[in-house]
């Protein structure tokens, strides 16, 4: 009787604890989002481009292990670096941050890559983007498009 | 010999003496005047000898012949990319946008200037589509392209290089290529280098200063 007791109570804590999890996720992403700049393009450009500063808030590594945005067909990670004199991209499978590290997305390194637009996009749209963790956390963030000078 | 011929001689006299100052004058401030100082502080890479282009045969975005007698005549910026670039050829393309757009080069640019962007992805790159990416920039910018082996001509003169990744499962590819934007004088003569990360005032004011230096040398 005591062990059943004992397993009931462990069980009631874990679910408590699991729903304080969800909670706590909830009002406190293990990433913040920040100074998020998509640049105009031209409205033929089967490629756009976001730039912005990641901030990993949690106490763990958190990997970002796909984007998805509904105003675009596919949005991926990219590095971009120097290759035998030629500006060279490469497509990054995922983006791990360290606790309490921040990364900068900016000209010239690390973007998003935005591919394939719904329909074209000009400044003042909002984009959706949804980044989902290794985790399975999901972080939602909306920016306008901007000209960029 | 009379009065008025003796009169007339010294009249020649001073006349063949004013107009030999007046030539020496001129000989020693054109002719054997000194080259112009190759300009300082300058972030481009000046070339320490013109280096004039040979043939090639491009299209630009209306379809147009698109060859070395078209870099002729004006001062040409060349940027070489392509439309599907993320990254550097809208940021290039940019600062292209904002040299064009200085106060500096106002009188310039409506007579002496052209802006091109040579996108070197011929297979997705089409006349039409370079022409309405090219003219979100500025409606005066050119797009050409044309055939790989006429790009490759224009290419390893410049020494402009670039590459094909495989394409991806969706069909999609990356073109590797130089960041560097390449200054023509009017003459055909590639004159400058412009690399990342690149700035639209110290291209402006490298630029005023290499047409300068090269207009005191001609």
């Amino acid at each position: 009787m005591n062990k059943i007791l004992i397993s009931l109570f462990i069980f009631i804590a874990s679910v408590n604890t699991a729903f304080a999890e969800i909670a706590n996720n909830k009002t406190q992403p293990s990433l913040i989002f920040k100074n998020i700049v998509i640049p105009e393009a031209p409205p033929v450009a089967s490629v756009m481009v976001a730039y912005l500063n990641i901030t990993n808030n949690s106490n763990t590594k958190q990997t970002i292990t796909k984007i998805t945005s509904p105003q675009f067909k596919r949005v991926e990670i990219h590095e971009m670096s120097m290759s035998n004199g030629m500006m060279n991209m490469k497509k990054m499978k995922n983006l791990a941050i360290k606790a309490k590290q921040k990364i900068s997305l900016e000209p010239g390194g690390l973007h998003v890559m935005l591919i394939k637009p719904i329909k074209p996009l000009i400044k003042g749209n909002t984009v959706e983007l949804t980044f989902m963790l290794s985790s399975g956390e999901l972080n939602t963030i909306n920016t306008q498009v901007q000209i960029v000078d | 010999m009379s009065e008025t011929n003796q009169k007339s001689n010294s009249l020649l006299i001073i006349v063949v003496a004013a107009i030999s100052i007046g030539v020496g004058i001129w000989v020693s401030q054109t002719a054997f005047k000194a080259p112009a100082a190759v300009p300082k502080n300058l972030e481009a890479t000046l070339l320490d000898k013109s280096k004039p282009l040979t043939a090639f045969n491009l299209i630009d975005h209306n379809n147009d012949t698109f060859n070395l007698d078209s870099l002729k005549g004006k001062w040409s910026f060349l940027f070489f990319g392509f439309t599907h670039c993320p990254d550097v050829c809208p940021l290039a393309l940019k600062v292209m946008q904002n040299v064009w757009k200085s106060p500096e080069l106002k009188s310039l640019t409506e007579t002496n200037l052209k802006m091109i962007f040579v996108s070197v992805d011929p297979d997705r790159d089409k006349p039409k589509l370079l022409k309405s990416y090219v003219q979100y920039y500025n409606p005066k910018f050119i797009g050409v392209t044309g055939k790989s082996n006429e790009i490759d001509k224009l290419t390893n003169q410049i020494g402009i290089l670039y590459g094909f990744d495989e394409p991806d499962e969706n069909g999609d590819y990356n073109v590797m290529h130089s960041g560097q934007i390449i200054l023509i004088d009017p003459k055909g003569n590639m004159r400058a280098v412009f690399s990342p990360p690149l700035s639209p005032k110290s291209i402006t004011r490298d630029f005023i200063a290499i047409q300068k230096f090269v207009e005191d040398n001609s």
